[in-house]
């Protein structure tokens, strides 16, 4: 069973302000609408054309009534969780997908909490009764399928896909449209002549194979209905990832160059944290600066040792702009930056200096306070600088 | 699986202007608690509905967070468990 919140930030703003609801409501990044892009928009909103990830300042073109809201994250974070809780006693396998996506494995549950349909409905009722919101629910025998049937009957749907009834009910939706086929396979299998669902089926196992290796195994599974064993990496959810990386546009063109740097210290410090979550550490780091006119500078470099450190990360950081920019951040207007670490391996956990052993010590000991009174309770000094004053 | 908890826009600082206190009526029975006025801006606002509750862990402090509306407007309003404040933080 796959559930799929509708429209799930906008949704959560309509149920928290009564007089936003039945109106258009795009939810933004940030307070300011001028320099941010839609998080989401209500289904009032996507009926104008109006969608995620476009700028607000089109959204607003399209549709100059629109009511904005600031995204309230710690509001749909804790919903997201109280959801997933509500969920855990209908299955022993629930899973988050995301923070609006959740997984339910309703194998063999039938003689403990009844008929997969009857869940269903009592799952989408709890969530309006509860929330005020509203999901859609996929059945299917598979996740794949599941998840596709949770978008046919969009908003507050139900719908059981069966495998007998794939072939039909899929017939003519677009490759593009099932999970795990993105834009770039898209296009090679439109290239193919599989534009729709059915044009899958024209070809055999061995064909896909030749053309995309074990994606064509998977691709092949699912042309046939099934979810096969042989998924595409970016299904693997137990594979390490190949970089860790974050970005941000600021609210402002920067040019103060302790500014950019605060900023930089912040992108290092949750890259870090982030690695040290994983387990990792990354060899190389990526750099990039945008200006106001959309130039950027974009910079990488292989270090010796691997680090999962923040102070270091941002001290390689430096040194990656250092060593590209003459007169390094001097000078620089900045919109946009962007952090990223790769060339992952495992943490070593090992120290071979006394000072590193201490370092390593201090920032084991941060993330524990983080980690036991919340996020940001301690944090690097330098982070300060990133409010403007 | 996904861990709401690694979202990047948690570790942004947050704003350094405190919100408003304000006195509150609230009840708290079993473990929850329930505004039930509060006054704001020289004038008593009736809670005639909280339309959205949440709450946020701050460092050592637990948030309550309230979207209420006393008919008119809609307010959110939060009540910390270690200071024992409550502010008001927006007002639509």
């Amino acid at each position: 069973m796959h559930i799929d919140m509708d429209a799930f930030f906008a949704s959560i703003e309509q149920a928290s302000d009564p007089r936003l609801r039945g109106k258009p409501v795009i939810v933004g990044g940030r307070a300011s609408k001028e320099r941010t892009v839609v998080c989401a928009a209500s289904y009032e909103a996507k009926r104008l054309g109006i969608d995620s990830a476009m700028s607000c300042a089109e959204a607003f073109r399209i549709c100059p009534q629109a009511e904005f809201v600031a995204a309230d994250t710690a509001k749909y974070i804790f919903t997201s969780r109280a959801i997933f809780d509500m969920l855990k006693p209908y299955s022993p396998h629930v899973e988050q997908a995301s923070v609006d996506e959740f997984y339910l494995d309703m194998t063999d549950t039938e003689k403990f909490v009844g008929p997969v349909e009857a869940v269903a409905r009592e799952i989408k009722g709890r969530i309006r009764s509860e929330f005020g919101i509203t999901a859609s629910v996929g059945i299917s025998e598979n996740r794949l399928f599941a998840k596709v049937a949770s978008k046919l009957k969009k908003p507050d749907g139900l719908f059981v896909l069966e495998r007998k009834d794939i072939a039909a009910v899929l017939k003519e939706m677009p490759v593009g449209k099932i999970a795990g086929i993105g834009r770039s396979l898209t296009e090679k299998l439109n290239g193919l002549g599989v534009f729709v669902f059915s044009d899958m089926a024209k070809f055999d196992r061995d064909f896909y194979y030749g053309e995309f290796g074990k994606t064509g195994l998977w691709l092949y599974a699912v042309s046939r209905g099934e979810d096969g064993p042989s998924l595409p990496s970016w299904h693997r959810e137990d594979g390490p990832p190949k970089s860790v990386g974050h970005s941000y546009t600021l609210p402002y063109n920067a040019q103060n160059p302790e500014l950019i740097r605060a900023w930089l210290r912040l992108l290092c410090e949750m890259v870090a944290s982030r690695l040290r979550a994983l387990g990792l550490e990354g060899r190389c780091l990526h750099v990039f600066l945008r200006q106001p006119d959309m130039g950027f500078v974009s910079r990488q470099k292989r270090f010796q040792v691997p680090t999962s450190d923040g102070a270091e990360i941002f001290m390689r950081a430096e040194s990656v702009i250092n060593g590209r920019m003459r007169h390094g951040l001097k000078g620089f207007r900045m919109r946009a930056l962007g952090v990223s670490a790769s060339m992952l391996t495992p943490a070593g956990g090992s120290c071979l200096f006394e000072s590193e052993r201490k370092r390593m010590e201090l920032i084991r000991s941060m993330d524990e306070i983080n980690g036991k009174y919340g996020e940001w309770t301690v944090y690097p000094a330098r982070v300060n600088g990133i409010r403007p004053t | 699986m996904f861990n709401p908890n690694a979202r990047w826009d948690r570790k942004l600082p947050r704003d350094d202007n405190p919100d408003e206190k304000i006195p509150v009526e609230a009840s708290f029975n079993n473990g929850s608690v329930a505004p039930r006025s509060f006054r704001y801006a020289g004038s008593v606002h009736e809670i005639k509905e909280i339309t959205f509750r949440w709450k946020e862990r701050a460092g050592s402090e637990q948030f309550y967070y309230f979207n209420v509306t006393d008919g008119a407007d809609v307010y959110k309003i939060y009540f910390g468990d270690r200071s024992l404040i409550w502010r008001i933080s927006r007002v639509e």
